[in-house]
């Protein structure tokens, strides 16, 4: 797909990337992404998941890009190990599905 | 060049030493990091707690910026002539005016990657990434939209020295964005020195809308109708994003029913269309004439309809 240069890309689940395009658009290291995905906090689709050897061949969803970018915010900003960042960042998602079940819920009720 | 307090930003003394300065700036940082933070303006106090935090926790330019003086927040000030001779000849260019420059893009020069860089040969900057938040009406995503998004980016010129400008970019936000959807365009941050072109992340965030609220790519508008149209059926006319259509309400409706209107939300990004649900709402009216209190007394006394039966 070939996007205008000033097109928007929607970070959704569907649009994959590499590792590398991952860790130069999150600002976190291949090694962080590794780390993060040995704990459950990235789930790589393609050849080899589950192998750190085979990071290489791994693809992303792009909306890891925005989980990417926390991750890196984070521990910049905190000096977090890698176990609390995942925390972290599950505790973020999970407010963030709770959020939007909240706004859905929302849109459905009358005004009164 | 304006005067900033970084010991009042971080709410400590000037004598405080860096465990201090770094256990203030914990306690701010989790309390605005726009990543966790509720907190009104969360976003641009963490920025000021941060670029405080940058400068007093490194040694060598919390040096420099005590030895600027002291002066009011916000307050016009030069860096005192000998703080020019120490300081800049160590750091990354000489600025023939300070008048103009940022306080923390002057200190970041000194001590930190930029040090003997001139933006010759190999000398590399990625460019700087940044974060925006796009507020869309419901018609803007349903259409897709150009938005102008003003950046202020930190950049190297030509002689060598960090500037602040002002710049503006227009980008497009396909149609079928949501609310709380992440959009990136690549290459229209900060421009790179030698290294790649900072992204744009553009965060959107829908404006509520006067009839329609959103949930997911579904709209949902509320439908008044009066009781003898919810008793007896009728055809309506409601509003869409492109429109009047007609509805049937059928006989013997009910409040909080939905009628769909197949197709008439928000258009899904892959094609197709999300749903319109009216939602009905019985409304009376709240003065009665005579005559139609007269009315309502004889329907009262003709019916058998119960509504509390079930409370027997």
């Amino acid at each position: 797909m070939t996007w205008p240069l000033d097109e928007a890309l929607p970070l959704e689940e569907h649009v994959l990337v590499a590792l590398e395009e991952l860790a130069q658009a999150s600002g976190l290291s291949a090694q962080e992404i590794i780390e993060l995905v040995e704990y459950g906090v990235f789930e790589p689709v393609g050849a080899g998941v589950g192998s750190a050897g085979e990071a290489q061949a791994w693809r992303f969803a792009a909306r890891c890009i925005v989980t990417g970018r926390t991750a890196s915010r984070l521990r910049k900003d905190f000096d977090l190990p890698t176990s609390g960042l995942a925390l972290v960042l599950s505790l973020i998602e999970r407010i963030e599905t709770l959020e939007r079940q909240v706004r859905v819920l929302e849109a459905q009720l009358l005004r009164g | 060049m304006k005067y900033k307090d970084y010991y009042k930003t971080l709410g400590v003394e000037r004598s405080a030493d860096a465990e201090a300065i770094k256990k203030a700036y914990r306690r701010l940082a989790r309390k605005y990091h726009p990543d966790v933070s509720k907190e009104k303006d969360a976003e641009e106090k963490f920025k000021e707690v941060a670029e405080a935090y940058e400068v007093l926790k490194d040694a060598e330019k919390r040096k420099a910026y005590d030895e600027m003086g002291f002066y009011q927040p916000g307050q016009d000030f030069r860096p005192p002539p000998d703080w020019e001779r120490q300081f800049q000849s160590g750091g990354f260019g000489h600025f023939e005016d300070l008048g103009d420059l940022d306080l923390f893009d002057l200190l970041s020069g000194l001590g930190g990657g930029l040090r003997g860089g001139r933006g010759g040969a190999g000398f590399r900057m990625p460019g700087q990434d940044y974060e925006v938040t796009a507020h869309l009406s419901v018609e803007e995503v349903a259409r897709g939209v150009e938005i102008e998004v003003p950046l202020s980016v930190t950049e190297l010129s030509e002689d060598g020295t960090l500037r602040r400008t002002a710049r503006s970019v227009t980008v497009r936000i396909p149609k079928g964005a949501t609310d709380g959807q992440r959009l990136r365009v690549p290459g229209k941050g900060g421009r790179g020195q030698g290294g790649r072109d900072g992204d744009l992340y553009v965060n959107v965030q829908l404006r509520p809308h006067d009839l329609f609220r959103v949930s997911g790519h579904d709209l949902y508008l509320e439908l008044p109708v009066a009781p003898w149209e919810a008793a007896l059926g009728a055809e309506v006319q409601i509003p869409t994003l492109e429109g009047r259509i007609s509805v049937k309400v059928p006989a013997g409706s009910r409040a909080g029913q939905k009628l769909r209107a197949r197709g008439k939300g928000l258009p899904r990004p892959g094609g197709g269309e999300g749903d319109l649900y009216a939602v009905l709402q019985i409304v009376t009216p709240s003065v009665l004439s005579e005559r139609e209190k007269q009315l309502y007394r004889e329907l009262q006394k003709a019916s058998t309809f119960d509504p509390r039966a079930h409370f027997e």
